[in-house]
């Protein structure tokens, strides 16, 4: 080296170097977190389905159950924790947050009733919690 | 040798060795990232099918008994399929979802068997089915009734959970002990095919 100037320079170069380096390894991280949160999310959505389908099964008898002023009122312990597990012998598991709601919907119609259910499924394995909310309208015959 | 001639071999080592092993990073990351993204829309198809299926077993068939085979890993069901397709003798079709126990030859993740969806769409007429080969780690269903029950009993089915797990055909990583990753995706519903609640 002839001076210290070439150490500066030096220094420079790796300082840029450096500074591409975490950007690179900053959007890769990124990356990374959205595929692994468009995972979760794909089965956060399949639990709230799978809760919307638990009400689309109820029969006109049991009108009752999405009542939220009736003793058999079917949200009645939400929120929840559901735990779900996967594997020939159940080695994976994950726990989700439940939570649901019925309204009667005040339309006044003389034949019909109708409920809004909305439901909300919570991961908090993750930061930021990854959350799906559907919302369906189940109809009983008056 | 020159003690400043000794320091730029070992400054331009260090950064020469930075380069490589950010190079055999991003090189990974990439890898990762694209396994990961694959599996994600393969799983997607899958499903996708799958679903579309499943929610019409029984639709137009004008009878109560719609399964044909139910076990843990085989499901076979009437069903009408894809609506506009009545021109045949019967309005229903009959659809098979199978995980064999055959090794996918063509990857190499050794946990890839081969799912086989069999979609028969005239079953009053033998020879027009249509095979579809998917590879996947694992698929099982479980049968229930309206109460949540496992069941057995075909004639009190109402809900059908399916678990799928999917594995990516390539790993993303290898261990130094030699031993690959492969990326793994799962998805499990339990879905009540409307026409199974009356």
């Amino acid at each position: 080296m002839n001076d210290y100037s070439d150490i500066f320079y030096l220094m420079g170069a790796m300082l840029v170097f450096s500074m591409l380096t975490l950007n690179t390894a900053n959007s890769f991280l990124r990356t990374s977190q959205s595929t692994l949160q468009s995972d979760v999310e794909y089965r956060v959505i399949a639990l709230a389905q799978d809760e919307i389908d638990q009400v689309k099964l109820l029969s006109r008898d049991k009108e009752n159950l999405l009542r939220s002023n009736h003793n058999s009122y079917i949200f009645r312990n939400y929120p929840k924790n559901a735990v779900q597990q996967y594997g020939a012998s159940n080695e994976y598991s994950e726990t989700f947050t439940v939570s649901a709601s019925s309204t009667l919907i005040n339309e006044n119609d003389p034949l019909v009733n109708r409920y809004l259910v909305r439901v909300i499924v919570t991961q908090t394995d993750y930061d930021p919690d990854i959350t799906a909310e559907l919302t369906f309208i189940k109809a009983f015959e008056k | 040798m020159n003690i400043s001639l000794l320091t730029s071999f070992v400054i331009g080592g260090m950064l020469l060795l930075s380069l490589l092993y950010f190079n055999n990073s991003v090189l990974n990351s990439t890898v990762e990232t694209t396994m990961t993204v694959s599996s994600q829309t393969k799983i997607d198809t899958i499903v996708e099918i799958l679903e579309n299926d499943i929610s019409r077993l029984g639709y137009n068939t004008g009878t109560a008994d719609n399964f044909i085979t139910h076990q843990s890993n085989v499901l076979k069901f009437k069903g009408d399929i894809f609506d506009g397709d009545e021109v045949k003798d019967l309005d229903y079709d009959e659809v098979e979802w199978r995980l064999t126990s055959t090794k996918a030859g063509n990857t190499t993740n050794p946990n890839d068997y081969i799912l086989k969806r069999t979609w028969d769409p005239d079953p009053l007429v033998a020879g027009n089915e249509e095979v579809t080969e998917f590879y996947v780690s694992r698929l099982e269903f479980k049968y229930y009734t309206a109460q949540g029950a496992v069941t057995n009993d075909r004639s009190v089915i109402k809900q059908i959970e399916i678990e799928l797990i999917y594995e990516a055909d390539e790993p993303y990583y290898t261990n130094s002990n030699g031993s690959p990753q492969y990326y793994r995706t799962i998805w499990q519903r339990t879905i009540v095919p409307n026409n199974l609640t009356f």
